[in-house]
């Protein structure tokens, strides 16, 4: 299968469309890439938020999803991801296909109308973000960042990620930190904001029963951002050797253990290595006929998960489990016997086929989901190296036990985090 | 050909059904354009059925989470986990169990009448040694410690079993660590033999499938297997007040942000088909007008800091239990209980506004297309339905027969003081 996108350039955002039948909405997503910066990143986790707090036309975030119920209950969503050193603002538009609908009244293009206003016409006081609207998205933002602690996981992951990135810039969160939130105005915001829209990055897709000629003319009536030259920044640092593994704990009242091991795998989205080493991944930890899976799960009764996971950008690949409070000695002695035996090649034949069997049906069922399917793409864009299904697909079948036992060779473990309990688990 | 076509013009899908000799519910509904195949085994047996009359005739009562642990042990085959089956053919596996069901799934873009038949097979195959029963209680006991520590969860469960003396809707759909460890093999097979009979079962195959050629394995399938004759399945459940049982329930575990649920237990209960769709659809309407993102009242309460965009709503309706819950997280949970109540008890006196009831009604039919495009939904949603004797694709017209009279009547019957309950985890 060739690239299912069609890539056209409107008002100078490349806009990828991909018309098909399928769905019973309409989806658009908007990308915006930001380089991961210690001055900026706070700012960048706050900014979709006061957009969504209200507009020109729509003053209250009320009024904006009122506006958005009557669209048949259109969907907006934001969210700011990492991808390697980067931090990238998404908007995600799901609107309704009227020829579904008793009332037959077109939506697309009020859908588009409705998120250009979000992201063009943002409810402005003296020239800058309301001040209402900031105070309140500062507050909000510093609520969610202090309750992180309240999910385990989550705070785990990113304890971990910030012990081993403590040096590299990666170790920022995309959520932003408490820290910084006081500092900023709506004028240093808003200023970022424009500097945004002109001079980073943004990319926009369209999937859905729509015609290209339909969309350009729609996208280049209500698309219209000030434009300027895009601006350099470093690539993302992937090459870092390990000289030892550090172990840390921390404790909190809790009943679960929580192990996190961060391990570097030299391995970016653009290396020829990056294929092998999803089949690794899958070979080691990252499905239920895995490694991991078997032995810490179904062998010793250890956890109820455990899995690995690849970070595509950073060189990243992070492992977790959730177990007793005394078993982390034995957990992480296990965990590390595994990686030890797939870098020693033992690899069933089994295993590598279930693996490559699994990666292949993943990549396939996302071609279902359209926002799936602008991330896939998307990653190529950040990535910069583009793989579509099929040769993605075709790469998954040439790895050999060979290529994962080279790749389990090249992962080192670099932090080994484990959340316990005070005392006795409560 | 014995199956039956079911058209729905204007969703443009086609449902085909057949019902096999020995009881066991065929739906195929083929999805154009789609690369994905999603096949569910449901049996019409949860958490709640603790106590029913066994195939033998015995009346028995079983430890609090077995049917999650039945579901947990259907995986294990003699001759292994069957995972590796479904991996083998690209197909990833899993399985659920509420309150009032168990379903096992697979997911798989080819080899989809291969996987079925595997899906039929181990589920139709149970395979419980003392040895086996024994190893997955640490594995069980990981996962019910990783529930105690999740804020959410223990909200949730802490509301509703603040809302019921006894039904077992109150109990923890995996038990507690003592309970489980009363489990034996004998208890999981006599389980197995009452509920697991294809007469009390549902095979949904949703995606990239010819109806034909399903039916015609799971026909074959299910030729070559003998099982008792069918009988009807009592359960009992004991006497339930319409109150609450506990008005308030505080559970400390030293959160950043306190969580905070409330709700009203439903006494309307035992509707099945189009009424109880009807009532369903109609509570969910009026709790977002009364409280959803789009109202004047949840703008207030995000004005002053009350709330995040982790408060909603939502209503949960089955034969033999139902109720709404309102919440989320809460600085001060206290004031927000406070508030809520007014606000209600002020609606009821100055009556709903129409306008928003017309706007909640049209996000209810988008949100319902958008639902569509999922598998999951359609395959996890009918089996609900269908059990309940509703249909799933009744959704649109009935949200466009609910008049606003109909919304009104709700707000008096379901929203009684004694039905109240709230949990507040500190």
């Amino acid at each position: 299968m060739s690239d299912p996108f069609t890539t056209l350039l409107i008002n100078q955002i490349p806009t990828h469309l991909l018309p098909t039948d399928k769905y019973k909405t309409n989806s658009i997503a908007v990308y915006i890439r930001q380089p991961l910066e210690e001055e900026h990143y706070t700012k960048v986790a706050l900014i979709p938020q006061i957009l969504q707090r209200g507009t020109m036309r729509y003053p209250s975030a009320q009024k904006l999803r009122q506006a958005l119920d009557d669209l048949y209950g259109a969907t907006l969503q934001t969210d700011v991801v990492k991808r390697g050193e980067e931090q990238i603002i998404v908007f995600r538009l799901q609107i309704a296909n009227e020829t579904y609908l008793s009332d037959t009244t077109p939506l697309f293009a009020k859908g588009i109308e409705l998120l250009s206003e979000v992201l063009q016409n943002p409810l402005l006081e003296n020239g800058v973000f309301h001040s209402r609207h900031v105070e309140l998205e500062k507050d909000l933002l510093a609520r969610k960042l202090s309750q992180i602690k309240d999910d385990k996981v989550r705070y785990a992951n990113k304890r971990c990620t910030e012990e081993m990135f403590k040096n590299e810039r990666y170790r920022l969160f995309s959520h932003g930190s408490i820290d910084q939130l006081e500092q900023l105005t709506p004028q240093s915001l808003y200023d970022y904001y424009q500097k945004m829209i002109r001079s980073h990055p943004i990319d926009c897709f369209i999937i859905g029963d729509l015609e290209q000629n339909d969309v350009q003319h729609t996208l280049s009536e209500h698309f219209s951002f000030p434009r300027e030259a895009i601006i350099e920044w470093p690539r993302t640092e992937v090459v870092h050797e390990v000289t030892e593994t550090r172990e840390i704990t921390e404790k909190m009242p809790l009943s679960q253990g929580k192990l996190h091991i961060g391990c570097r795998t030299q391995t970016a989205y653009a290396d020829d290595d990056y294929v092998p080493l999803l089949v690794f991944n899958g070979v080691f930890g990252g499905f239920s006929h895995s490694k991991l899976f078997r032995n810490v799960r179904e062998k010793e009764s250890l956890a109820y998960y455990v899995s690995s996971h690849i970070e595509s950008h950073k060189g990243f690949m992070m492992i977790m489990s959730g177990i007793d409070v005394h078993n982390d000695q034995k957990t992480v002695k296990i965990i590390r016997e595994e990686l030890d035996k797939t870098a020693r090649g033992e690899i069933t034949d089994d295993e590598l086929a279930q693996t490559k069997a699994m990666l292949i049906n993943q990549i396939m069922e996302s071609n279902d989901q359209p926002f799936q399917l602008m991330e896939r793409h998307y990653q190529g864009i950040v990535g910069g190296r583009k793989r579509t299904s099929s040769e993605l697909m075709s790469d998954i079948r040439r790895v050999s036990k060979e290529d994962v036992q080279r790749m389990a060779r090249k992962v080192q473990m670099d932090t080994i985090y484990f959340l316990t309990s005070e005392g006795e688990a409560r | 050909m014995a199956y039956e076509t079911i058209e729905f013009q204007q969703l443009q899908e086609t449902l085909y059904y057949e019902k096999l000799p020995n009881g066991l519910d065929v739906y195929v509904l083929p999805k154009k354009g789609f690369q994905k195949t999603y096949a569910t085994l449901t049996t019409n047996y949860g958490s709640i059925d603790n106590h029913f009359v066994s195939l033998e005739g015995k009346e028995v009562k079983v430890p609090d989470g077995i049917a999650h642990f039945l579901e947990h042990k259907m995986f294990e085959e003699e001759e292994g986990d069957v995972f590796h089956e479904f991996s083998k053919y690209g197909a990833q596996a899993n399985a659920f169990t509420s309150f009032d069901r168990t379903a096992y799934l697979f997911s798989s873009t080819d080899h989809v009448l291969k996987n079925v038949e595997t899906l039929l097979d181990f589920v139709q195959r149970p395979y419980f040694t003392d040895e086996n029963v024994e190893k997955e209680k640490g594995i069980i006991e990981q996962e019910i410690r990783m529930y105690d520590d999740n804020p959410d969860w223990r909200v949730y469960f802490g509301f509703i079993s603040s809302l019921y003396h006894r039904h077992p809707v109150k109990i923890d759909i995996a038990g507690t660590v003592e309970s489980i460890r009363k489990i034996t093999k004998e208890m999981i097979y006599t389980c197995y033999e009452t509920f697991y009979h294809p007469n009390n079962m549902l095979l949904f195959v949703v995606g990239a499938v010819d109806p034909e050629n399903i039916f015609s394995v799971v026909r074959q399938n299910q030729a070559q297997k003998s099982f008792a004759e069918p009988k009807e399945i009592e359960r009992f459940f004991a006497e339930e007040p319409d109150t609450a049982a506990q008005p308030r329930t505080e559970v400390n575990l030293s959160v950043d942000i306190p969580k905070c649920m409330m709700g009203y237990k439903e006494t309307k209960i035992g509707l099945q088909g189009r009424d109880m769709l009807k009532q369903e659809l109609t509570t969910d309407i009026l709790l977002d007008v009364l409280t959803g993102p789009s109202s004047s009242f949840y703008e207030q309460l995000m004005e002053e800091g009350l709330i995040d965009d982790t408060f909603g709503s939502d209503y949960t309706l089955e034969a033999r239990y139902g109720f709404s819950i309102i919440g989320g997280n809460s600085k001060n949970p206290d004031l927000l209980v406070q508030k809520v109540q007014q606000h209600i008890e002020k609606v009821k006196q100055d009556g709903l506004d129409p306008q928003e009831f017309e706007r909640n009604r049209r996000k209810k039919i988008g949100a319902f297309l958008t639902a569509l495009n999922s598998p999951e939904f359609i395959a996890n949603q009918f089996t609900r339905f269908q059990f309940n004797e509703m249909n799933l694709f009744d959704v649109i017209p009935v949200l466009e027969e609910i008049q606003f009279e109909d919304v009104s009547q709700r707000l008096h019957e379901h929203v009684q003081d004694e039905q109240f309950a709230v949990c507040i985890v500190k």
